[in-house]
């Protein structure tokens, strides 16, 4: 059976607003205009950042762009790099996170699929440091799609650590989050999937100072 | 007499003036106060010594107001004449302070470079929302806007007189405005792409234009042509000064590199490199600044110069000695991208300003970030330092322009 996740994929405008398009379009404009050092792309868990007091304080003063569209899966993402928002910059340090909305994938399909995004960025920015964030919880108590996303971070561990010394997948501190292996707070996780200003803190300050490391790695 | 105390405060009273009596053998007047005051015959213990009490603590209170006073006024002190005050600074020693006398709102996009008119009362600032506008800095009074260029507008520059502006943006045009009818009398175009960088020479005969196109060009005033076409820097030029006496002329690129120019032969004088990021702005340094950049440098020979500052993204600011193509030495301090730096009139310092957010004076002898404020909201992109009135201005992402007053 053939993956979808490994397609770059524009997905319809179903609801008819065409506001994936368009936020794609601001991407592009923003890629041409700005000199960023650190991209972050993904899906709404990356667009919703930029809305907070942690991207603010801790992100924007490292020269950022943030390329999260709502709703995204792998597939789209794939599509957005594909269609050029890497090619008119050139940034030291490139995040991800997508996958948690390939919801009818198996972890296996999302896992190549990531795999196939992070070769595409690579083959736009050979020179960049490529920042693959694990899935994270979904759901208040554990159930099956946040079982799927554990199983997703377990396949990513193995195959990302084939790819390039450049890559590199970061382990969140998640008993920072989850309670008991199984649950997650509405103070976190606000509507049991997307981060509130807490949950961006928890889970998004970690991967900044890893950020921070890789630059100032590449001063030395 | 109207009382004022409520009827458990007067009670109380009553019984504290009671325990004093008692307390002192005021026996008859106490008698009398009980039949008065319909007080019961025994005065509870708890109201032992109240009434001296009551009375001490009010001078104990007084003192501790007195002192806290007299701290306020320390304080108030040590705030407003840890400079000198304003009748007793001077050209060469005067800073910008801290509050900024003013915080000037109307760009609706971030601020990218500003610059005090070199006459009047008067400043200008360009933003990515593609105007120009004009402020009085004495006043803080909105002057005006420039509207005509298509896209961000990236760097403004006024001729010596101050008859002239020119202006360059990512519409990749230059246009050349008259300063008193405000109208936009020339637009020049010829550069592929950006336009981040403009300066005059010092005649006003021609302008100079730094672009992502990696080049720089000349431009004759009068006819609008561009004359010359310097080529040499791998990457966007991003700006372009005149050395004092007009015959040089220093750029800075993200290729690391600034180099200085030969502007009557085109060709390049020297190369500077050592920065390990983008090369966001550089200065010429007045006259005035030569010795303590000597002192600086202590090296045995010294040198006339001329000298030159780069400040980059890779947070510090370098020194050079032009006459040799020669580092003299870092200053470091900023946190983040150095986004602009001018000399101090008087030469002793160096004022820059970055993303960190900060405006600082550096002490060019010794080297030493001596003083830093906490500028903006956002990284502060550009500021400017008035020639001969005491007053430093600065522009940031955060969408003002704020003017600071040196003491």
């Amino acid at each position: 059976m053939s993956n979808p996740c490994i397609i770059p994929t524009k997905p319809g405008d179903i609801i008819g607003d065409d506001r994936w398009l368009n936020q794609h379009e601001h991407h592009l404009q923003l890629a041409k205009e700005s000199e960023p050092e650190v991209v972050l792309i993904g899906d709404s868990l990356i667009s919703c950042l930029c809305i907070t007091q942690v991207w603010n304080e801790l992100f924007e003063p490292l020269h950022c762009l943030n390329f999260g569209v709502g709703g995204d899966k792998v597939e789209h993402c794939l599509w957005r790099v594909q269609d050029g928002v890497l090619d008119s910059i050139k940034p030291k340090v490139i995040v991800i996170l997508v996958g948690t909305n390939n919801t009818e994938d198996s972890s296996e399909h999302i896992a190549d699929g990531i795999v196939a995004l992070v070769k595409l960025v690579q083959v736009k920015q050979p020179n960049a440091s490529v920042l693959v964030l694990e899935l994270l919880p979904r759901g208040k108590q554990i159930n099956k799609l946040w079982e799927k996303n554990l199983a997703t971070n377990k396949c990513l561990e193995d195959r990302l650590s084939a790819i390039h010394s450049k890559v590199k997948l970061f382990k969140h501190k998640t008993d920072d989050f989850v309670i008991d292996g199984k649950q997650i707070s509405v103070t976190d996780f606000f509507d049991y999937i997307h981060l509130s200003e807490s949950g961006n803190r928890k889970v998004f300050g970690p991967v900044y100072e890893q950020i921070k490391n890789i630059l100032t790695d590449l001063d030395k | 007499m109207k009382m004022v105390l409520s009827q458990r405060q007067r009670d109380e009273l009553n019984k504290a003036v009671a325990d004093y009596l008692l307390s002192n053998g005021y026996l008859s007047a106490l008698e009398g106060l009980k039949k008065d005051a319909d007080l019961p015959e025994e005065v509870e213990k708890k109201y032992g010594g109240l009434l001296e009490k009551k009375w001490t603590s009010v001078i104990r209170l007084q003192k501790k107001v007195i002192e806290l006073e007299s701290k306020l006024s320390e304080a108030e002190k040590e705030y407003v004449e840890g400079a000198p005050t304003r009748a007793k600074r001077s050209p060469t020693e005067w800073i910008p302070r801290a509050p900024e006398k003013f915080a000037l709102s109307g760009h609706r996009s971030p601020v990218i470079k500003v610059i005090f008119h070199p006459v009047f009362s008067l400043m200008a600032s360009c933003s990515e929302d593609a105007t120009i506008r004009l402020w009085d800095y004495e006043t803080g009074e909105y002057e005006r806007a420039l509207h005509g260029h298509l896209d961000s507008v990236q760097d403004i520059a006024f001729d010596s007189t101050g008859k002239l502006l020119v202006s360059c943006s990512a519409d990749m045009s230059l246009k050349l405005w008259d300063t008193s009818s405000h109208q936009c009398i020339k637009t020049m175009q010829g550069h592929d792409h950006n336009v981040t960088g403009v300066a005059f020479l010092p005649n006003s005969d021609f302008v100079l234009s730094a672009s992502r196109d990696k080049t720089i060009k000349m431009w004759e005033v009068a006819t609008g042509y561009c004359v010359k076409t310097f080529t040499g820097h791998r990457e966007w030029v991003r700006q372009v000064k005149v050395s004092p006496d007009g015959t040089l002329m220093a750029s800075c690129s993200n290729d690391h590199t600034a180099r200085v120019w030969n502007l009557a032969s085109k060709e390049t004088k020297c190369e500077l490199r050592a920065h390990d990021h983008t090369v966001e702005c550089v200065a010429w340094a007045p006259l005035a600044a030569s010795e303590g950049i000597n002192e600086a440098a202590a090296r045995g020979n010294k040198s006339d110069g001329p000298f030159l500052v780069t400040g980059s993204r890779d947070k510090t600011l370098k020194m050079w000695d032009v006459s040799t193509g020669s580092l003299l030495f870092t200053l470091v301090g900023h946190d983040n991208w150095v986004r602009g730096v001018v000399f101090h009139p008087g030469g002793k310092y160096l004022v820059s300003c970055g993303d960190d957010k900060t405006l600082r004076v550096w002490d060019t002898a010794n080297k030493r970030n001596m003083k830093t404020l906490e500028a903006h909201a956002h990284f502060v992109t550009s500021l400017d330092f008035h020639r001969s009135h005491p007053y430093v201005v600065t522009g940031s992402v955060d969408k003002t322009v704020k003017v600071w007053e040196c003491r």
